[in-house]
């Protein structure tokens, strides 16, 4: 053979083309194909093939819109021509400080709004009004504690709120055990209402005692229990006098000689336990209850003097004169024949006792509102109430409300005005 | 419209941190301090929003701020989340005004850009190294901002100017990625157009 056709059988052996060959050429074809498999080996790490091929990918397939989203986002370094002068544009956009708002400004939006809001959501109704109960207390009565979810419960069923019922001044449930008192009062009315504020005024007393045993020594909680209890003594006193003299029942006036009886032998008692900055207040209640007693047995011996003199009006001088009607003295008038079927004339007599009005059940209540965890004093709206009442809770509410908001700390993240 | 009632929607619809949620269901409900508290975290988006769609006038941005959250509050028993950020939507109540701010025509034509970063860096040219762009300033980027279209603005406030994700922006333009996408490419193209073609401002 020529050099030339070896040279072209080897290449045909290399290629596949033909199989036999002479023993050298055999041996040429082996090296031959030894040397191929090692190059396969220097290949390129896979890594570098999965980015160099999505690279590829990215520019065969990219639209410019692609390109330039990929380059803002950090993943495509090079890109099209086209996109380029807008790359430097895009750069050129630093994010620029804008100002924030006027805090003045800020601030007297931040308030009409809250004062729309009100006035929007405040004739909507009962939940309504609870969750904006709800807001005001979280912030006013600063609750904390695991409790249970407490439910309004109105007309004095009383069992759900048994959490409450030992709550001292300063607690954090104290202020629902105020509310729920409320709450009751505001189905009662006569001879009921007046009672049960006198029941009050006694839990006030057993709260004072209540503060003594657990040792607090401030003195404003002692002068505001007081304050408190002295109200609701007047409060009730008046009431069942206003009854006795429609009626002539003695019973009724029995029920208050009891109370002041009681009440005064426990304040004497109380007295000297007290911190003595809150001694002079309690003196004074004392004494206020000294005279409703002296009012009492007066008017009960029958006229030695007239109940309508303002001397013994229980709330003493200075205050309200209204105890009293114009109506004239009680000695003188003949007793009404009002003596059918006895208690109180006034109709919501069938709420007394504590169990009235079928205001919703005790427990429970409303349907939770379902995602966030309860706080723990927040009040379950009932989803109905009975027309009677509805109309009083929400004014009780919202005089609540009222009252609240004066207890309320300015909201802490406003800016201060600047001077106009 | 009736408020639906939170428990109605499952939670996977509602978007964002539990705090906002529940200060969006209270609100729902008539808690005028929930209310008040979604205020105090959006206010300051949706005015910068609205400042840098106005020109920067303040004035304006405030009475139209004032307008959104009260439009809000009048709508917000009527809110359902429907997988929707509220961020989002106090933005979609602000670019309804300011569009139809636009339209009534009651704007002044004055061109007034937002503020460019002070003194030099104001001036500093985009790009020295490109023949176009080398006697293109920042400031006169930030003129011609003012001549695009309204998404066209949008889109280079969030996306630039706040430094939103594509995802983000897509979020507060109520817009999928893709068309996020499409529209930063065509706004930064259309600026460049404006600064390098027209010249400035």
């Amino acid at each position: 053979m020529t050099r030339t056709a070896k040279e072209q059988e080897f290449q045909d052996l290399l290629e596949g083309r033909s199989s036999s060959a002479s023993p050298q050429l055999d041996a040429l074809a082996k090296i031959a194909s030894a040397l191929g498999a090692e190059s396969a080996r220097v290949r390129p790490s896979a890594q570098f093939r999965a980015r160099l091929r999505n690279e590829l990918l990215a520019r065969a397939s990219a639209t410019p819109e692609d390109a330039f989203a990929a380059f803002l986002d950090g993943i495509q370094i090079d890109v099209p021509e086209e996109v380029k002068p807008l790359v430097a544009v895009a750069s050129a956009l630093e994010p620029s400080a804008l100002p924030a708002p006027d805090p003045a400004f800020r601030f007297r939006l931040r308030n009409e709004l809250l004062a729309q809001g009100a006035a929007m959501t405040a004739p909507r109704g009962i939940r309504a009004r609870v969750a904006a109960l709800n807001d005001r207390m979280r912030k006013s009565f600063r609750v904390v504690g695991a409790t249970a979810v407490v439910s309004v419960v109105l007309a004095g069923s009383g069992s759900a709120l048994a959490a409450s019922a030992g709550a001292l001044p300063g607690d954090a449930l104290y202020g629902v055990k105020r509310f729920h008192e409320s709450a009751q009062l505001l189905v009662l009315s006569g001879e009921s209402e007046g009672d049960r504020l006198l029941d009050f005024a006694r839990t006030r007393y057993e709260e004072l005692r209540g503060l003594t045993e657990r040792g607090v020594s401030d003195q404003s909680v002692y002068v505001d229990t007081l304050a408190d209890m002295n109200r609701l003594t007047t409060d009730g006193t008046r009431i069942l006098l206003a009854v006795f003299k429609e009626t002539k029942h003695t019973s009724t006036l029995e029920d208050v000689k009891s109370f002041a009886l009681l009440q005064s032998q426990d304040l004497s008692a109380l007295i000297p336990l007290l911190p003595p900055g809150a001694r002079p207040a309690a003196r004074d209640a004392l004494h206020h209850v000294e005279r409703v007693l002296t009012q009492v047995e007066v008017v009960l011996e029958g006229c030695g003097a007239c109940p309508d003199d303002p001397a013994f009006n229980p709330a003493g001088a200075a205050e309200t004169n209204d105890t009293f009607t114009a109506s004239g003295c009680v000695c003188q008038q003949q007793p009404s024949g009002a003596d059918s079927g006895g208690g109180s004339p006034t109709p919501s007599d069938s709420n007394n006792g504590g169990n009235g009005g079928g205001a919703g059940n005790g427990g429970g209540g409303a349907n939770q509102p379902p995602s966030t965890p309860p706080d723990e004093n927040e009040i379950d709206a009932p989803d109905e109430l009975p027309d009677e009442v509805e109309q009083p809770v929400e004014e009780l509410i919202d005089d609540l409300l009222d009252s609240l908001d004066d207890q309320l700390p300015p909201p802490p993240s406003d800016p201060p005005l600047p001077p106009l | 419209m009736s408020a639906v009632p939170a428990a109605a929607e499952p939670s996977s619809e509602r978007v964002g941190e539990d705090e906002v949620i529940d200060l969006v269901d209270r609100a729902r409900e008539g808690s005028a301090e929930a209310f008040a508290e979604l205020y105090d975290r959006y206010v300051d988006r949706v005015y910068r929003f609205i400042l840098y769609r106005v020109s920067a006038d303040t004035a304006l941005a405030e009475d139209l701020t004032s307008e959104v959250f009260v439009r809000a509050l009048r709508k917000i028993k009527g809110f359902t989340w429907q997988g929707r950020d509220v961020g989002a939507w106090f933005v979609t109540i602000a670019r309804n005004l300011v569009l139809d701010h636009f339209k009534s025509g009651r704007f002044r034509l004055e061109v007034v850009a937002p503020e460019a970063p002070e003194g030099a860096a104001g001036d500093r040219v985009v790009d020295p190294e490109d023949q176009a762009l080398a006697r293109v300033s920042q400031q006169d980027l930030y003129r011609a901002i003012q001549r695009l279209g309204n998404e066209q603005q949008e889109v280079i406030y969030w996306r630039f100017l706040q430094g939103y994700s594509v995802a983000e922006t897509a979020a507060a333009m109520d817009k999928t990625d893709g068309a996020i996408k499409a529209l930063q490419y065509r706004a930064v193209k259309a600026l460049y157009k404006l600064v390098v073609v027209d010249g400035d401002g």
